[in-house]
């Protein structure tokens, strides 16, 4: 499989860019939770925003992280590769440079677009250029580079998966409150995004599915590379029936008042996090390896 | 909360049967991005494995799309062999190396790294052996 022959500087890779995918997803899916959201308590609001300022700081600590380890990688791996400007320029002239410019202002936008002193207006406009710059980000390194429409596709896979992620943490505390009303009409309100959430993620993810493998799911199965997709896969499973229990067991549970059903929602959601993290984690791993030669 | 209460026990079965159908296309969107999404190498010269009457004169690596080579070392029976022209530079599908001397007989191996166009990077090598 894949993680075979992981070398330091791979592993060193493969978790800088874990850590740059997920901090940029969870800084763009807590802007968009925040605007889809706006009835949140000040209290939850204060701490989502305070969340997506520390993700966004994360993900450009991860991002020049990587832009070092890259460097390294490719001088044959070692330190003093990762500080050679011969190769920082390589890495910053490629393919990767440009994720890491776009996704840097980006992310530099988000943390201004949440600051209250500006004009409603403004902050919307400046928090949609920070996630699409970030979302383009993503596209600009494999093989959706240079294909436009399967680029959308991804942006568009990549932004709700993030509000899914990011609504996780919010979700998670007002689960715990979830005896007040508005707090049962909050956790409503994500089930009911979910209806439209799920079928457009997989509008895009079928479509590139069906373009990357070019008509040949077999791969999923016959390749080292297909086969660790496949761990992939068992994980994004388990994540939609955990989805779905919530929407249409838990959620509803807690809001008639069940008691023991808000421990079991915040410990569903707790494990939904966990499967991001492990799906962020095989992302990565897919990412940095080289796939099986044809 | 209202919503959730009047809802049939028939309309959630199928709202759940239609949640599991999405399911199966959702884990193919997750794992779309990157099947094939590397340059490949389709060949070398000499071939892996080669086990060569004459030393090779040149040195050379074949990809199906653009790539950048960063390193490139050839270790002989000697130690690291000297190259006169090496295939660092600027993205191509072929890189060639020339070695400085006449390769001495023995067992080499090439070891390469770069980073293809589509911001990949990549690793690799192969072995060759030339007969005394």
């Amino acid at each position: 499989m894949g993680l075979t022959g992981l070398d330091p500087w791979t592993a060193g890779r493969v978790l800088a860019l874990a850590g740059f995918y997920a901090a940029a997803l969870l800084a763009v899916g807590g802007l968009l939770f925040r605007a889809a959201f706006p009835g949140l308590s000040p209290r939850d609001a204060v701490v989502l925003d305070r969340s997506t300022c520390i993700a966004a700081g994360c993900g450009i600590v991860m991002l020049l992280l990587l832009w070092l380890l890259q460097a390294a990688y490719l001088g044959g791996g070692n330190w003093a590769s990762a500080f050679n400007p011969v190769l920082l320029d390589i890495v910053g002239e490629s393919a990767q440079g440009e994720r890491l410019r776009l996704a840097l202002v980006g992310l530099v936008l988000l943390p201004v677009a949440l600051w209250q002193g500006a004009p409603r207006g403004v902050r919307y406009a400046i928090g949609a250029l920070g996630v699409v710059l970030i979302l383009l980000a993503f596209s600009r390194v494999g093989h959706t580079r240079g294909s436009p429409w399967q680029s959308v596709l991804l942006m568009l896979h990549l932004g709700l998966a993030s509000f899914w992620a990011a609504a996780l943490p919010p979700l998670y505390r007002v689960a715990g409150s979830a005896a007040s009303g508005a707090s049962a009409e909050q956790l409503l309100r994500f089930g009911r995004f979910g209806l439209l959430l799920v079928p457009l993620l997989l509008l895009a993810g079928g479509s590139l599915a069906m373009w990357l493998m070019g008509g040949r799911p077999g791969a999923l199965l016959d390749t080292a590379y297909g086969q660790l997709l496949s761990v992939k896969l068992t994980l994004v499973m388990g994540l939609l029936l955990l989805g779905a229990a919530n929407r249409w067991w838990l959620v509803p549970a807690v809001a008639r008042g069940k008691p023991e059903a808000t421990l079991q929602l915040r410990c569903s959601i707790a494990v939904e996090a966990s499967l991001m993290v492990m799906i962020v984690l095989v992302a990565a791993v897919l990412l940095t390896t080289s796939s099986p030669v044809r | 909360m209202k919503r959730v209460a009047t809802l049939s026990p028939l309309s959630q079965t199928r709202r759940g049967a239609k949640q599991l159908a999405l399911a199966a296309g959702c884990a193919l969107m997750l794992a779309s991005p990157l099947l094939w999404a590397h340059a490949h190498v389709t060949e070398t010269e000499p071939e892996a494995g080669a086990i060569l009457e004459q030393a090779p004169e040149r040195l050379e690596l074949r990809f199906d799309s653009p790539i950048r080579i960063t390193q490139f070392d050839v270790m002989g029976p000697e130690g690291a062999v000297e190259l006169s022209e090496d295939p660092l530079g600027p993205l191509a599908e072929t890189h060639g190396a020339v070695p400085a001397d006449t390769l001495a007989p023995g067992e080499y191996e090439v070891v390469w790294r770069g980073i293809a166009e589509d911001g990949h990077t990549m690793s690799g090598g192969y072995r060759f052996a030339i007969q005394e």
